[in-house]
């Protein structure tokens, strides 16, 4: 680990020379010395990890050099090293940011060494979550966590590499289980804000009265039971990505807060009043239809288009041809590396029967049949026999709408080519029909 | 000089020499060069009857004295920092100023015998 640089500032050289000693003694700290404030200032340029501010100086008061270094950098830990017990001073200066207090006497050395250790573990801490982001970020490049190989996922890719690359909002739209949340941590960990963190809210798991609190955060005492400060959900979110999954379902009364934190780039947490400015790229996320809900009356028309950024509409899993198999695949891979189980084989029958399912529950749901296909088989084959589905979903989402024999017939043909990445050939033979007869319908637009 | 007479305490710099050997030797020619400057401008201040510089220069007198457990005159330096930095009292400070340095010129000395 590199060195924590510890400038000291004391303007008695027997002092200095103490701590400076005190200090040095543990090789992990390098430890430069000060006698007064210009020529601290002077030198912050060296980016020290701690500054140690005796209190009254020639040239400068505690407080106003203090003011000065946190101009130079607001994050800086100081702290304040006094030969007086001024109660007042210190709760002045902590109120203002200082790290520590700390009276000389015979303890300093113990105390100055306490900051030190836990500022180093902090140091240490931060350098993990660093790591931990790096290594999420990895885990998070979209073409690995994305798999799938059809046009329409590729059309995806392209679509979250533009949202990497500026911090536009992002509304995904996409059935149940198709990987909304997934795609919302790709833009994320793929793009400027990675380093920052990624919070995700279910709105629809929030109930109303609490909806409030976990956005805007509440300071101590701000009703019954505020026993201690809440940080929210937005203010967590800061410099990072805000992703609200089932955006839709969001109470009017909280859409129209949440338009308002848009609009003004600021917070106050209930029951406080210190404005805190906030930066925040949103990501929404729903399975309905957000313009609909505007024509019902139940989203609101400025937030609506507030958050209409870079729409991402996800393809349902039935429409993804080839791509279920590439899924099945790497949900069995992973689900025998996990177990350590044996790897296991797909057989065409077993290929066949996934490729005509429809899976309303969608890549989701595919984990969940081939997990079971995993378990079900006797041997290093998975066989058609191993896969069940949920009898229930069996047949095609489009059957459950009445509808004349010819629309049925278009139905089925835009779905097939949608399944075939628009193969022609493909769906005129799996359909046993001409393929004039697609094309006809093509060009005269019937599908 | 005997050691009973002897208003200082260097226990803490002794530890500090026993840490790291050396040390003790250091500090104190430190104390030696820096301290009697500082009590100079001290006296200055004071016949100068600058209070508030003076008021200053016991304040940074006090932290060192500490260092060695001079505790008496760094409670004096304490009255004299508060007393001519508030106007009060200002009677008092001669007496007071006379004692820190009647006692820093004999410390001066049993410390140059100690770095023999």
């Amino acid at each position: 680990m590199q060195a924590i640089k510890v400038f000291v500032v004391e303007d008695d050289p027997v002092y200095a020379e103490v701590l400076k000693h005190q200090l040095g003694l543990n090789p992990d700290y390098e430890i430069e010395t000060f006698s007064n404030g210009e020529e601290l200032l002077n030198n912050l340029y060296k980016k020290p990890s701690l500054i140690t501010l005796d209190y009254t100086l020639p040239d400068f008061s505690g407080m106003q050099l203090f003011k000065k270094i946190k101009e130079f950098d607001r994050d800086l830990p100081v702290v304040v090293i006094s030969g007086q017990e001024d109660i007042l001073t210190a709760v002045d200066l902590l109120k203002e940011g200082a790290y520590d207090y700390i009276v000389k006497d015979q303890d300093t050395k113990d105390r100055l060494w306490n900051v030190l250790r836990n500022l180093k573990e902090k140091f240490e801490l931060e350098r993990e979550i660093v790591d931990l982001r790096e290594e999420i970020g990895k885990k998070y490049d979209y073409e690995n966590i994305i798999k799938g190989k059809s046009v329409v996922i590729r059309q995806i890719f392209n679509l979250i590499e533009k949202a990497t690359k500026a911090s536009i909002a992002v509304i995904i739209t996409g059935e149940t289980g198709t990987g909304k949340d997934l795609v919302a941590r790709a833009i994320h960990y793929n793009s400027s804000r990675r380093r920052k963190p990624f919070v995700a809210v279910n709105v629809s798991a929030i109930p109303n009265e609490l909806i409030e609190s976990e956005f805007f955060g509440y300071e101590k005492g701000a009703f019954t039971g505020a026993t201690s400060r809440k940080i929210g959900k937005i203010e967590l979110a800061n410099k990072g990505t805000l992703f609200l999954d089932e955006v839709a379902d969001m109470d009017k009364n909280m859409q129209a807060k949440l338009l308002r934190v848009l609009q003004e780039k600021e917070i106050t947490r209930i029951g406080g009043n210190a404005i805190i400015k906030t930066d925040i790229r949103l990501i929404v996320a729903t399975n309905k239809n957000i313009a609909h809900e505007v024509q019902k009356g139940n989203f609101r028309e400025d937030l609506y288009y507030r958050l209409l950024g870079l729409p991402i509409e996800l393809p349902p899993l039935r429409y993804r041809g080839n791509d279920i198999l590439i899924l099945a695949k790497h949900f069995v891979d992973e689900f025998c590396k996990e177990n350590q189980m044996k790897k296991l084989t797909i057989t065409p029958a077993a290929q066949e029967k996934l490729m005509k399912y429809t899976y309303p529950g969608n890549v989701r749901e595919l984990k969940a049949i081939m997990e079971l296909a995993c378990v079900m088989t006797s041997d290093e084959n998975i066989d058609d026999v191993d896969i069940s589905f949920n009898s229930s979903a069996t047949q095609a989402d489009f059957l459950m709408e009445e509808d004349t024999l010819e629309g049925y017939t278009k139905k089925i043909i835009k779905f097939y080519l949608q399944k075939y990445n628009n193969n022609v050939l493909m769906v005129a033979k799996k359909l046993d029909i001409g393929k004039s007869t697609i094309y006809r319908m093509i060009k005269y637009k019937e599908i | 000089m005997n050691e009973e007479v002897k208003v200082y305490d260097l226990t803490m710099l002794r530890e500090m020499d026993a840490e790291d050997p050396g040390t003790l030797k250091h500090i104190l020619q430190i104390f030696l060069e820096s301290i009697p400057a500082i009590l100079q401008e001290f006296m200055l201040h004071f016949n100068e009857k600058d209070y508030f510089s003076l008021g200053n220069a016991a304040h940074k007198l006090k932290s060192s004295l500490e260092l060695i457990s001079m505790k008496d005159t760094a409670v004096l330096l304490k009255k004299i920092e508060l007393q001519s930095k508030s106007g009060q009292n200002l009677e008092e400070i001669p007496q007071m100023v006379h004692t820190v340095e009647q006692t820093l010129r004999t410390v001066f000395e049993q410390l140059k015998q100690e770095m023999d």
